[in-house]
């Protein structure tokens, strides 16, 4: 009965397998690929390679690495943005790739079965899976915030996340907190690594983070056991490296003192920048700037003309007000006003034209002057510049 | 006449004498009128400057949307530079191809050198749009290295400020020496060994640096497309405003030498002019040979003769480096003086005029509207030309920059032990009188 509910959960396959058994193209996986290689243009040894073929022939003899999500007090959001694909199929192409032992939004069943399905995956897995936690942990009043299947959600984390190899924490939720988090946090919403600090754990921030980032390091895992190498915050580099300021398209607004006063201004319509808007890019470790939404360019807050919040930040999102303006720390703010620099047309003074023309006539007879003294100097023996004296038989 | 005899290098303990010697200008007032216009001209230029830090550019400049390289890039950057390639083109001589007879004109070369690059920089300083960023060029991990514009940025100011004026540092440890107190001197002896060692070394950037940033901006043209004029634009331009920086290097070292000998009634010696000529006239033929292939490899040379307004341009540049080029190979011509200053000023001219025109005449967006310098603008940039000069005129009445004031310039440097043959000649015949 569970296994017709749950198909395709017997043995696993490897990738290539996988995708001719549900005849999915040879192309969406290249392009799949391709996407990945976008997101994770360095420190990823997955992607390190030539070609998306290179990518394919090595991901193609993985194993699909068996994953169990959890919900916990969460918007889906993250979900979302991993199903959400601009290309029909292409969701269809996600789930092939990975194998979901159990979600509850994708999920069929519910109840009981729902139960029985997580039990058997962790019994199966055991010490195999990758737990993929979506959402805060609320530890207030003993978590009685949160329960499921009579569980709280301190007891499922506890009971699923010690039998897994290791947990990802998908978005800022799981990662620290997130939006149930934000003051006054009657739930005292707290992420997975606050709550298992010991574990392996790697955090996924963001709201919602490009799944991209999340697949990268699940398929690192299943190629060869490692985690990409992580910052502080335990975020892979590959993707949380570089500041959304350092590569916004807005950037150069930014610097040539073009700022977005009012939403829907003449400057918000002309794509400037959002500093004054409460922009938190400068102050932002991601990637969205230079790894978009959906496989879709320009689909991100900012392409869309909304601010960088922050979300990637422990300290930034929900923490600080939307809107208010971010302190710079590594480089400097611009004035409030600025020189106007645009002139369209020259423009030609004839002062100016005079002025050189005299400039060159001045040199020209002074050159002149100058040359004649010397001749002049040359037939008087005994003055200096003379060469006379030398014999040289000129 | 008998040559000045030449004194074998025992004069060890002291800081004179080890590096390229010098005399000091001690005739006449330092401060005549025109110095002193110069003076008025360079403070002109400098409080506008001063204003400018605080006005938008526009009543400054007639810079545009379309024409963002004013003058002051284009004149006292792009072009002056080339004229400040003195040191780079006679230290390449005088050090690495061992024509020892140039290092008594180094310091002439050098100090003018430094002050073309030093004014240049101020223009370029005055020029900037967003001052307040600008710290950021000290800061390597800032660097964005896939720009053009960095490796002239860094590698302009480091040749400056560090290797440049490592190289003319003697000139003020003399002065210090002849004029400082017991202490100072005793201090001088105790660290000339140490530079002495570490001067050659020190210098090898003053000779690599330039080469990169000379060549670069010639690449910051291959940038801008067919915005310049083909017969300008191509790729060998890198190569090309290299060898124009060489050229214009010995040419406005001859010119210059000759213009002060005359001003302050020193005498000129030959030898010393007429290899630095041979040397002009050689550069004046590589630059020319270079211009003349790489136009017939890439298709262009019928540009050069269509009698447009280009091409008369592009004539007027060619004829004013190859009259030099063809007169120096004489050997009555080079031993003229008048003769000399007049080819030196016309190879001058023409260095400049390929320098010049990329980068302003032949350089034609298509958006076009039209640049003329604004009044300020050329004044401030006469202002940086009357610093420099008013710097140099300073430097050699203060300092022993200038060759010596006998027919024959001192030619008794042996840099380091070197051994000088015409010294040891020198000595023999003295020793035998
Ligand atoms: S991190 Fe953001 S998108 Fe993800 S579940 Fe939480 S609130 Fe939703
Ligand atoms: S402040 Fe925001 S919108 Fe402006 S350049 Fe930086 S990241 Fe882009």
């Amino acid at each position: 009965m569970l296994d017709t509910l749950i198909p395709f959960s017997k043995e696993l396959e490897t990738i290539d397998q996988r995708l001719q058994l549900s005849g999915i193209s040879r192309r969406s996986f290249l392009v799949f690929c391709t996407s990945l290689m976008v997101a994770a243009p360095f420190g990823l040894a997955l992607t390190d390679k030539a070609s998306p073929e290179a990518v394919a022939a090595v991901l193609g003899k993985v194993v699909r690495p068996p994953i169990i999500w959890l919900h916990f007090q969460d918007c889906t959001g993250c979900t979302e943005s991993l199903l959400q694909t601009s290309y029909p199929g292409f969701a269809d192409l996600i789930l092939n790739v990975i194998s979901l032992e159990y979600h509850e939004t994708l999920m069929a069943g519910s109840g009981l079965q729902a139960r029985q399905a997580l039990d058997e995956a962790i019994q199966k897995y055991a010490g195999k899976y990758i737990l993929v936690v979506e959402g805060s942990i609320p530890t207030g009043a003993h978590g009685v915030y949160m329960k499921s299947g009579g569980r709280t959600a301190m007891e499922v984390l506890a009971d699923v996340g010690g039998k897994a190899a290791a947990i990802i924490a998908i978005g800022s939720c799981a990662s620290w907190g997130g939006i149930p988090s934000a003051d006054p946090d009657p739930t005292g919403a707290v992420g997975v690594a606050d709550l298992m600090p010991d574990h392996s754990i790697i955090n996924i921030p963001g709201c919602p983070p490009n799944p991209y980032t999340m697949l990268g390091v699940v398929l690192q895992y299943a190629a060869d056991g490692t985690f990409p190498e992580t910052d502080e915050q335990r975020r892979p580099k590959f993707a949380f490296d570089r500041d959304i300021h350092e590569h916004c398209p807005r950037r150069a607004h930014f610097d040539a003192g073009n700022f977005v006063k009012v939403y829907g201004d003449a400057g918000h319509r002309e794509g400037w920048c959002l500093y004054e808007m409460g922009c938190k890019g400068p102050d932002t470790h991601a990637g969205c700037s230079t790894r978009h939404f959906n496989e879709i360019p320009d689909v991100w807050p900012i392409g869309i003309g909304a601010p960088c919040i922050g979300c990637t930040e422990k300290a930034v999102a929900f923490k600080v007000p939307m809107f208010q303006v971010v302190q710079l720390h590594t480089i400097a703010a611009p004035p409030t006003s600025f020189a106007p620099i645009t002139t369209t047309r020259g423009t030609i003074s004839p002062l100016a034209t005079g002025l050189v023309g005299l400039g060159v006539g001045v040199l020209a007879t002074g050159g002149y002057v100058a040359s004649r003294q010397f001749s002049k100097k040359q037939d008087d023996e005994s003055a200096p510049g003379s060469r006379q004296d030398k014999g040289t038989g000129a | 006449m008998k040559p000045t005899p030449s004194s074998p290098d025992t004069r060890g303990t002291t800081l004179v004498n080890h590096w390229q010697s010098g005399v000091p200008v001690t005739t006449g007032p330092v401060l005549t009128p025109l110095l002193a216009l110069l003076m008025a001209l360079a403070a002109i230029g400098l409080i506008l400057a001063g204003v400018r830090v605080v006005s938008p550019l526009a009543p400054f400049s007639s810079m545009n949307s379309v024409y963002a390289w004013g003058i002051w890039k284009t004149f006292n950057v792009m072009t002056l530079t080339a004229l400040g390639s003195g040191p780079l083109a006679l230290g390449m001589a005088a050090w690495v191809f061992n024509r020892q007879k140039l290092h008594v004109v180094m310091r002439t070369a050098l100090v003018s050198g430094f002050l073309f690059y030093a004014t240049g920089l101020i223009a370029l300083g005055f020029d900037v749009g967003r001052p307040w960023n600008f710290y950021s060029a000290a800061m390597p991990w800032r660097w964005n290295t896939s720009s053009a514009m960095l490796e002239i940025s860094i590698c302009m100011p480091l040749y400056c400020a560090v290797f440049l004026s490592f190289e003319i540092l003697p000139l003020f440890l003399e002065r210090l020496y002849y004029t400082g107190n017991e202490k100072a001197r005793a201090f001088l002896r105790h660290v000339s060994p140490l530079i002495r060692k570490i001067y050659p070394f020190a210098i090898i950037g003053a000779y690599v640096i330039p080469l990169m940033h000379q060549s670069s901006l010639g690449g910051l043209l291959l940038l801008a497309g067919d915005k310049i004029h083909p017969l300008w634009q191509s790729p060998v331009m890198p190569w090309l405003y290299l060898v124009a920086a060489a050229l214009c290097g010995f040419a406005f070292t001859i010119f210059l030498l000759l213009i002060v000998c005359l001003r302050y009634a020193r005498r000129l010696d030959g030898d010393v002019l007429a290899e630095l000529a041979n040397l002009l006239s050689g550069m004046c033929f590589l630059f020319l040979a270079i211009q003349a292939i790489d136009l017939i490899w890439r298709g262009q040379i019928h540009a050069a003769f269509a009698f447009d307004k280009m091409s008369l341009l592009f004539l007027l540049e060619t004829s004013l480096i190859l009259t030099p080029a063809v007169a120096l190979r004489f050997r009555r011509v080079r031993q003229t003086p008048r003769a000399l200053l007049n080819m030196s000023a016309l190879a001058c001219l023409g260095g400049m005029l390929y320098r010049f025109i990329p980068t302003s005449i032949a350089y034609a967006p298509m958006r076009s509207t039209s640049y003329f310098p604004s009044v300020p603008e050329l004044v401030m940039a006469v202002g940086y030309i009357s610093l420099g000069i008013v710097a140099f005129v300073f430097a050699i009445n203060y300092f022993a920059v200038l060759p010596g004031e006998a027919s024959t310039w001192d030619h008794a440097f042996r840099p380091f032990g070197w051994k000088h043959p015409t010294a040891t000649q020198a000595t023999a015949i003295e020793r035998e009188a």
